[in-house]
């Protein structure tokens, strides 16, 4: 019986070694600005990335079956932390895998004001938890370079024998973020004088980063908005600056077309999109466009 | 065959109450202490291999061993909870692996264990048949639970109810199966397995509801509070995890409050469990971090002590079945006393008596000893563990 | 086998009882009925003879052979090859069939059987017209047939002295001569000597010899 086993083992073993050689370090995140930061610290032989569709909004997107295997086959996890995929807390993940790369600034989180709904269950109920907080940190580049290090500090603590690249690589992002905050400060300071709107509230870091004054509307940019959209709209409208909208995705032409009418110019700024080409770089790969000015 | 066989096995058919009688008790006698030294020497191999695939076990100070059976073997009373925090607190993935663990109660009498992914990680756990809990109300079932059950994948179980008159509201709750482990020949075949989060829910820790914002049933809100929705108790709890909709589920307080029965360590290298075994010295008021064969290595100690006062038990039984058998022999060749005169006058030799009832004996003898060998390797091949557990656990 | 006696005494432990037989001789092939009243030493007589009891004073001689010089392997060996018996109780073995009964001999003996060995079981077993009970237990046949089958297996083994006690003790009269007959035909045609003990006094025309055995006991008081 022993001899068998014993050779079994070996068999078993020798039919594992393959698997084994293409054991790569394998991380995956929640949204793809996470996938591009990681991806800016991570060292070459390393797979880094977000399972879910290109085309479709990283935020809303919830994994099936085969996603969620591969979730839990990863060495690592990065969560965007602060209530970003929500589905997180229902799916049966390696809990000491997953890297909140939020939770060293919860302190800085924003309250999605208008959303919050606590409910307590009776008098003794907890009413804490249920809160929304805003969640695309990376827009504001000093909260994006914390949630680097917090991915350099998870990668070193698993592959501490890579650490010192890690760290190296961390030096570099930081760098690059600390470039792309100047010349968005620059940017944005060219439209001082300009009100800016928002199709979604989900800018409220990059708002208080480069103090915009952002109005946010709940628009879909998939979807032509109602008379009564277009009523508020008008209501918020300052005759007497020029306005700016910032969308997620480029809007339908037909909404376009009526903001142009309004004279009224958009950006694309797409937290949780990827990029549509395949050598962008970080700051496309958080969302931002190329440069943040007014079109004509 | 020699004719003295013929007669000893003529006469022992002859007699066959008798006989059977023998058999039987030689039967029992001789398999008492063989089917015993098999469970506990199987017992002391499942154990030690048990012991030697989970080298450490973080819990709440208290009796090492209740510690190590709950949390290794899923059996005796529930120690003292621990907390997701002791558990984060301890993660440094480069020195080892945990696996969190939470006895839930039972689903149908057998335990039922939420865990996290990590235990099937470290385990070496792969289901047979469908899927690891991938979601809230997954299960996977050990071996021996859908043999035992005959539940398949995509059935529905519930767990069962604790506390009936809970009204913090411990519910039993529906859960499915995902997948089914194959055989391990371990305590993970008698155990039904989910997402911690599922065991926190069927312990009326988490929950889940419907959503308050979308909700059109204005009688569910006691009162607005701020901007905060305050539901009064009206407002339908999910019992049925199995929905589509498990993200509404949640738990009350903050997580690392939440309770854990153990946490599995598996060092990575000797110096990460020795710098651990540091750490948890520390808290040593509240914490232990046991070394699990150490553990059963004590367990099987008193087992061992447990076989020698079998051994007597079982050495007073021969002892008397003996002089039963004596007793019987006495008696049969008594009345036989006229075969043998007469055996001697027509010139059988003078210990005819002796050779036959002596051949008799030993057909009694090894038929006795062919059915323990028989049961023995029955009960070897086809269900030792039950027996085991029967015996060592009851 | 010739049988030959001279000088025969023979007393229990006690030393109150006491066999005396000064002269006896029985002719191979020739037939002795011994009657006398119970107690009188019929059956140590048959012990004596068949060797298993062993003599202490006088002579006996069984053929041309004189037990009294022969270990008691030797006596047991004699037994096995020339002496047949037949009881009053039938002697067969309540476990065994018929035919295993009549091998029964053989079985405890350790004695080998020759090739003509189941022939000649059918052959007796056909004259004695026992061939229906050979595969039954003794429990479950007649008295007669009991008989019968116990004289076959006296005969089986082929002796040259036949030592029958009180063979008819326990039959009905019908059964009681028909059973001594064969007893003496068999005797006769395979030439064997027969000694029968018996206290009925209405069987002993059909044998060459009778003795009174109450002339030979001797009671010291």
């Amino acid at each position: 019986m022993r001899p068998v086993l014993f050779l079994l083992t070996i068999l078993v073993g020798l039919a594992a070694m393959p698997s084994m050689a293409e054991d790569k370090r394998t991380v995956l995140t929640v949204t793809p600005a996470l996938s591009a930061l990681a991806q800016e610290i991570a060292t070459a032989d390393m797979t880094i990335s977000y399972p879910g569709p290109a085309d479709e909004n990283a935020a809303d997107w919830t994994p099936g079956d085969a996603e969620l295997r591969q979730y839990q086959q990863a060495d690592l996890i990065l969560l965007v932390g602060a209530g970003y995929s929500p589905w997180t807390a229902t799916a049966a993940l390696p809990r000491a895998r997953m890297i909140d790369t939020s939770q060293g600034f919860a302190d800085l989180y924003i309250g999605r004001e208008t959303d919050v709904v606590a409910h307590q269950h009776g008098p003794s109920g907890d009413a804490n938890h249920h809160s929304e907080y805003a969640n695309t940190f990376w827009l504001n580049p000093k909260l994006a370079q914390r949630q680097a290090r917090e991915i350099s500090r998870a990668f070193s603590a698993l592959w501490p024998e890579l650490a010192e690249e890690f760290q190296k690589n961390l030096g570099a992002t930081i760098e690059t973020l600390e470039a792309l905050n100047a010349a968005l400060t620059a940017e944005f300071t060219t439209l001082e004088n300009v009100q800016l709107f928002a199709s979604h509230p989900v800018y409220q870091y990059m708002d208080q980063a480069y103090g915009l004054g952002l109005h946010s509307f709940h628009w879909e940019p998939d979807q032509h908005p109602d008379s009564g959209q277009w009523k508020e709209f008008d209501a918020q409208l300052d005759p007497n600056r020029r306005t700016v909208m910032i969308w997620e995705e480029e809007p339908m032409l037909e909404t376009l077309k009526e903001l142009q009418n309004r004279d009224v110019s958009i950006i694309v700024v797409s937290p949780s999109f990827t990029p549509s080409f395949a050598d962008a770089s970080l700051r496309e790969k958080l969302g931002f466009p190329k440069a943040v000015g007014l079109r004509q | 065959m020699t004719g003295l066989a013929l007669l000893a096995i003529r006469n022992l058919q002859h007699n066959k109450v008798r006989s059977a009688v023998l058999i039987f008790v030689l039967t029992i006698v001789t398999s008492i202490p063989v089917l015993a030294n098999l469970v506990i020497s199987q017992a002391e191999r499942d154990l030690m291999a048990r012991a030697q695939t989970t080298p450490l076990v973080y819990g709440a100070q208290g009796s090492p061993i209740d510690l190590v059976l709950g949390s290794t073997y899923f059996s005796g009373q529930s120690t003292t909870d621990v907390k997701m925090a002791d558990y984060l607190n301890l993660i440094d993935l480069s020195s080892f692996a945990l696996a969190p663990m939470r006895r839930a109660g039972t689903i149908r009498g057998l335990p039922f264990v939420g865990v996290d992914y990590e235990y099937f990680t470290e385990r070496g756990l792969r289901p047979s048949e469908g899927f690891l809990p991938l979601r809230v109300g997954d299960v996977v079932l050990g071996h021996a639970v859908a043999q035992k059950t005959g539940l398949t994948i995509g059935d529905e179980l519930r767990t069962d109810a604790t506390q009936a008159f809970d009204l913090a509201g411990s519910y039993p709750v529906t859960l499915r199966v995902s997948g089914i482990l194959p055989r391990t020949n371990s305590p993970d075949d008698g155990v039904v397995f989910a997402d911690l989060q599922s065991a926190w829910i069927a312990e009326g820790i988490g929950h889940g509801h419907q959503e308050l914002t979308t909700s059109s049933d204005p009688n569910l809100l006691l009162k607005p509070q701020n901007s905060a929705l305050v539901a009064n108790s009206s407002l339908a709890t999910y019992t049925d995890l199995t929905q589509a909709d498990s993200d509404a589920f949640h738990n009350h307080g903050a997580d690392s409050d939440l309770p854990l029965s153990a946490v599995l360590v598996f060092p990575r290298s000797p110096k990460s469990e020795a710098l651990l075994k540091g750490r948890v010295a520390e808290q040593q008021e509240t914490r232990q971090l046991v070394d699990v064969e150490n553990v059963i290595q004590d367990l099987l100690t008193r087992v061992f002590q447990m076989k020698s006062i079998l051994q007597n038990v079982v050495a007073s039984m021969a002892i008397a079945t003996i002089a039963a058998l004596f007793l019987v022999v006495v008696l049969s060749v008594r009345m036989r006393r006229r075969e043998f005169e007469i055996a001697n006058q027509i010139g059988a030799p003078k210990r005819i008596a002796v050779f036959l009832v002596a051949m008799e004996l030993t057909m009694l003898l090894s038929a006795a000893l062919g059915l323990t060998l028989a049961i023995s390797g029955a009960v070897y091949i086809f269900d030792i563990d039950a027996l085991s557990r029967i015996l060592v656990e009851r | 086998m010739k049988v030959e006696v001279q000088n025969l005494r023979y007393s229990y432990g006690t030393g109150d009882f006491r066999i005396s037989i000064p002269d006896l001789a029985v002719p191979s092939g020739q037939s002795l009925g011994i009657v006398g009243p119970s107690g009188c030493g019929k059956t140590t007589f048959l012990n004596i003879v068949s060797t298993v009891t062993r003599l202490r004073q006088g002579s006996l001689t069984l053929g041309d052979v004189n037990p009294a010089e022969m270990t008691d392997a030797k006596c047991r060996e004699f037994r096995a090859r020339n002496i047949g018996y037949v009881y009053q109780d039938f002697g067969l073995i309540d476990y065994l069939s018929g035919r295993e009964n009549l091998l029964y001999p053989f079985f405890v003996t350790g004695r080998k059987g020759d090739a003509t060995l189941n022939g000649r079981i059918e052959q007796l077993a056909d004259e004695f017209g026992i061939t229906h009970v050979l595969g039954r237990k003794p429990q479950t046949i007649s008295q007669g047939e009991r008989q019968r089958l116990a004289i076959c297996r006296a005969m089986l083994g082929m002796p040259s002295l036949i030592l029958a006690d009180e063979p008819t003790g326990n039959l009905d009269p019908a059964n009681k001569s028909s059973i001594l007959d064969h007893l003496c035909r068999q005797c006769q045609t395979s030439g064997a000597t027969l000694i029968v003990v018996t206290h009925d006094r209405n069987l002993t025309d059909r044998f060459d010899q009778v003795i009174d055995f109450s002339d030979f006991a001797q009671v010291n008081r």
